[in-house]
């Protein structure tokens, strides 16, 4: 069934998909964030209850959403690294890391700008920002675990454990506004039933979330297609690509 | 040699083999101790704050305990050869990281959740608070284990130990930290505190379950 796939397991083939998928895909990023932010920025009504400061939902939501999903992704790249012992996954993994933290970070530091005008504090000890808060301790111990070995295979393979293991805590992060009823608010787009936002705010919003989305897979190409390069600097392929770069 | 045999055999080792080395144990303890006498005499002698805040300082001042110890898991069997062994000897390998765990826990854990008495004289702790906090104890003590056993495997083979290790553990204990700290909060204020109790020996145990697969991956890594 996944035959097509196989080739790709080769560095110098996933080198050039890689490419190929930042050279199509970043450009649809930027024009979804583009459109999505001026929209959202610039457009969208003013709500009754919130003013003018409820517009950072437009990046505050989307960095939340893919902080958890670039988490997810990493833990399955890590899983299947382990159980196939695909190389080139490991290298996958260490090239989410450092996106997901800064997503994450994103997405704590708008919400701390938010905090702040409607709940009259920066920050509060509260499930969602806990759980958001250990999500991005745990990219960087992913990130901290791959370069604290000398040699980069095993430290790959430990971050992939890591990986896997704090994969426990996206669940917790989804469901804490359910589970413990504290200060956070219940989730801004409902997926089944009736959006409760006017239409209005929820495209823009939706748009910027699709943004967010090429973003993320824009850059972990373009940052796995750097890690393939150096990680295979003494193969042939890398020398071939980099004499035709010199031409 | 059935799997019971093999256990407990390697449980037995351990013991045997930390009754010989038994300096190294009072070094947590002693940590443990020193981090409480720090904190009445940084925030100041006042009975009522320091009844307040001994739970919290307990649970702190064992996390950091288990942490200093916590290299020391395999680092040893490491070095001499043992856990190479174990691993070639045919049996299954997960039932010594298990003993090892549970060896661990009872060596080092058990006596910082005992020594948190020391709670109730020098922070004025409640002693029926100080029982629902032992207990938390003892099942965050577990859990701690079992996470720090999947960071220790890891980090043999690195160069920068211990700043990695609490980077790594301190996180995934979050979690139990704060049903602890509901459990202790109810117990205080004389609310049964069985819900978060709950929570966090399901969380023990989930830990316990599931750690050592993790533990002896890790290790396996180490050694390859």
């Amino acid at each position: 069934m996944f035959k097509w796939l196989h080739p790709y397991a080769k560095p110098e083939k996933a080198y050039e998909l890689s490419n190929r998928i930042y050279f199509w895909v970043m450009p649809f990023a930027a024009l979804c964030l583009i459109i999505g932010s001026i929209w959202g920025l610039v457009f969208a009504p003013t709500d009754y209850q919130q003013g003018e400061s409820y517009r950072l939902i437009f990046f505050h939501v989307p960095a939340a959403i893919w902080s958890m999903g670039a988490y997810t992704s990493m833990g399955i790249a890590g899983f299947c690294a382990l159980v196939w012992q695909i190389r080139t996954l490991e290298l996958a993994v260490i090239a989410i890391a450092p996106i997901g933290a800064v997503f994450t970070a994103l997405a704590l530091a708008t919400g701390a700008i938010w905090g702040k005008p409607m709940w009259g504090t920066w920050w509060v000890w509260d499930a969602r920002l806990t759980s958001e808060l250990i999500l991005l301790f745990l990219y960087i111990g992913v990130f901290a675990l791959y370069f604290s070995f000398d040699d980069r295979r095993t430290g790959g393979k430990a971050a992939c454990i890591l990986a896997v293991v704090g994969i426990v805590n996206v669940p917790i992060i989804h469901y804490s506004v359910e589970w413990w009823n504290t200060l956070h608010q219940g989730a801004t787009i409902s997926k089944f039933e009736k959006p409760s936002m006017p239409a209005e705010m929820l495209w823009p919003l939706l748009i910027n979330i699709l943004g967010f989305f090429l973003l993320f897979t824009a850059l972990t190409s373009y940052r796995f297609a750097t890690e393939l390069v150096k990680s295979e600097a003494h193969r042939k392929w890398v020398l071939k690509l980099v004499r035709q770069m010199a031409k | 040699m059935s799997y019971f045999q093999y256990f407990s055999h390697s449980l037995k080792r351990d013991f045997q083999v930390a009754a010989t080395q038994k300096h190294e144990f009072g070094l947590p303890l002693i940590f443990f101790v020193l981090v409480v006498v720090l904190v009445p005499l940084s925030i100041g002698p006042e009975a009522n704050l320091l009844s307040r805040i001994a739970p919290a300082i307990g649970w702190i001042a064992v996390i950091l305990s288990i942490l200093i110890a916590l290299p020391r898991m395999f680092s040893e069997e490491f070095d001499n050869g043992w856990l190479e062994q174990v691993f070639i000897s045919g049996h299954p390998s997960i039932l010594s990281v298990l003993s090892r765990v549970l060896s661990f826990w009872l060596l080092y854990g058990l006596p910082l959740v005992l020594a948190s008495i020391l709670l109730v004289p020098f922070l004025q702790l409640a002693l029926s608070t100080w029982w629902v906090l032992a207990q938390t104890l003892v099942l965050g003590s577990l859990l701690m284990t079992a996470l720090g056993s999947i960071a220790s495997a890891m980090l043999l083979g690195s160069r920068k130990g211990s700043g990695i290790l609490a980077l790594l553990v301190i996180p995934l204990l979050i979690p139990a930290l704060i049903f602890a700290s509901a459990a202790v909060d109810a117990a205080a204020q004389g609310i049964p505190a069985q819900g978060p109790m709950l929570m966090l020996t399901g969380l023990a145990v989930l830990g316990i379950t599931l750690a050592p697969i993790a533990t002896e991956h890790s290790l396996k890594l180490v050694m390859s």
